[in-house]
């Protein structure tokens, strides 16, 4: 697998201004890495999975997945949404089983294909339950076991965390970095969430509220990681400075709604 | 979701009871004249008469398969209609725009026209069914496919849907619980639009006895028959919409 994007920009008109995102964006994504894009709300960090994704096609520069430029949705481009997008006319393993029709035309070797991506997510016991039954961790879930049992070259989360309460936002962290170590899929997360970033991911990009890539990092810390770990703190402290060393260059003249999460 | 407790059923029948006895006590006092108002027990036996020795099932019969034909007419071309009107921005610039407009025409008002049209016969009774209960389906489809959310169709999309797949398995399934609602909507105009056209033409049907009624100065067959399109309305509506909407509630 191979992501390259180069020179990106994105146009686009809101409340009759005319606005653009990434200013010549270019970064390469490896495979089998944890990918974090870091940065505050309205940084375009959406579009940039949304372009990634192929639901945004208006975009200026190249982006191409294994060599092609991407320009529609494809399987091997699984997507976890914010507010899950579960398909609630199905049941929990209807739902994790949905991209396979195409890959395993029997119903039978489908749905025992897909429980065992509800075992990766622990969620066996609810393979027949009815998804508006499921605490909204549980089905974020079940959302990750749909995307990964497709098996993607690459898994695109837009902020799934987001929605979520502590304990289970945690939990689902745990998950990821289990997911990641066991089948090191190649991920990419988008955040707002610094500390989310500092936890799971083994690169971390930041955006400013620009919409500039302002540090591209790897962070190898071992798992699990503190968030009080030196490494992490020295880390934080360099993605702070990162995004605040923009805002002195712009003057403050906006006021990022940005927080750190410290 | 509404729920028939016991409760509501007791309020209902002494409700409805009390109504009848009202009826029967002002019919009783004689201070309006028998062609005028019945009382409840007259109408009863109009009706009892009318199913065993008249020709009310014959009418009931008569008016059933009309606004069933009519019905699958107008909901077949309701929903084509309504997929197109989503699908294409002119095609709701245009035709979409359109239906608003005709939805505000009550369906008596087609009635001169359907009868120019079509003579005084079965056809313009189906052309009135049609045309009032096919806007419904047709905007129905259109709103709820509009309003299926983004992230729905993204996903399945990214799961491998496109085209006629992504109709079948995330935009059909998606609108379905609205949808019948729309459906719901469209028997209520067709059954309306039926009576009011029957009202005018010839043959058998529960309009037409209404009709009737009036010209024989029969007011217990004329409420006869209002009870029984009450109840026959109520009883489609409320039994079968409502259970077919309860399997479909996916929450």
């Amino acid at each position: 697998m191979t992501l390259s994007i180069q020179d990106l920009n994105l146009k686009f008109s809101s409340k009759g201004k005319s606005q653009q995102l990434f200013n010549g964006l270019s970064l390469e994504i490896n495979k089998s890495d944890f990918v974090c894009i870091l940065g505050p709300s309205g940084c375009g960090k959406s579009s940039f999975l949304n372009i990634i994704a192929g639901f945004e096609n208006n975009y200026e520069g190249k982006v191409l997945f294994n060599g092609e430029v991407i320009n529609k949705p494809d399987i091997s481009r699984a997507v976890v949404f914010q507010d899950y997008a579960l398909f609630p006319w199905l049941n929990v393993i209807e739902n994790v089983s949905f991209g396979l029709k195409k890959k395993i035309p029997n119903k039978g070797d489908r749905l025992l294909h897909a429980v065992r991506y509800l075992e990766l997510v622990d969620l066996v016991n609810f393979a027949k339950s009815k998804v508006s039954e499921l605490s909204g961790g549980m089905q974020q879930r079940v959302a990750i076991a749909r995307a990964l049992a497709v098996r993607p070259e690459i898994l695109l989360l837009d902020e799934p965390l987001g929605a979520l309460d502590e304990i289970s936002r945690k939990n689902l962290q745990d998950e990821l970095i289990k997911i990641w170590k066991e089948i090191r899929q190649t991920i990419l997360f988008i955040t707002h969430s610094v500390d989310e970033a500092l936890l799971l991911a083994n690169r971390i990009i930041v955006l400013n509220s620009n919409s500039e890539k302002v540090l591209d990092i790897e962070f190898n810390a071992s798992y699990p990681r503190s968030l009080s770990s030196s490494e992490c703190t020295q880390q934080r402290s360099a993605i702070k400075e990162a995004l605040s060393f923009t805002q002195n260059k712009k003057q403050k003249i906006e006021t990022s709604a940005f927080d750190p999460g410290i | 979701m509404f729920k028939f407790t016991r409760h509501s059923l007791v309020i209902r029948f002494l409700f409805f009871s009390g109504l009848i006895l009202f009826w029967a006590f002002i019919a009783y006092l004689k201070i309006y004249p028998n062609y005028l108002l019945p009382s409840p027990l007259e109408v009863l036996k109009t009706i009892n008469f009318g199913f065993f020795e008249g020709d009310y099932f014959i009418a009931l019969g008569s008016s059933f398969r009309r606004v069933l034909v009519g019905y699958l007419m107008a909901v077949s071309i309701g929903l084509i209609t309504g997929l197109g009107i989503a699908r294409f921005k002119y095609l709701s610039d245009s035709i979409g725009a359109c239906l608003t407009a005709l939805q505000s025409i009550p369906s008596v008002a087609w009635v001169p026209l359907a009868l120019l049209w079509f003579g005084i016969s079965e056809a313009a009774v189906l052309f009135i069914v049609i045309l009032e209960a096919f806007i419904p389906s047709a905007l129905g489809v259109q709103n709820s496919i509009n309003n299926i959310p983004v992230k729905l169709i993204q996903a399945g999309q990214s799961l491998g849907c496109s085209g006629y797949s992504l109709y079948k398995r995330v935009i059909i399934p998606a609108i379905l619980p609205q949808l019948l609602s729309s459906l719901r909507l469209s028997w209520a105009f067709a059954w309306r639009a039926l009576i009011a056209g029957e009202l005018f033409v010839n043959g058998y049907g529960l309009g037409q006895t209404l009709e009737l009624g009036r010209s024989l100065s029969d007011m217990s067959q004329v409420i006869a028959m209002i009870v029984i399109i009450a109840i026959v309305g109520y009883l489609t509506d409320n039994i079968f919409f409502k259970s077919l909407e309860k399997t479909l509630n996916y929450h």
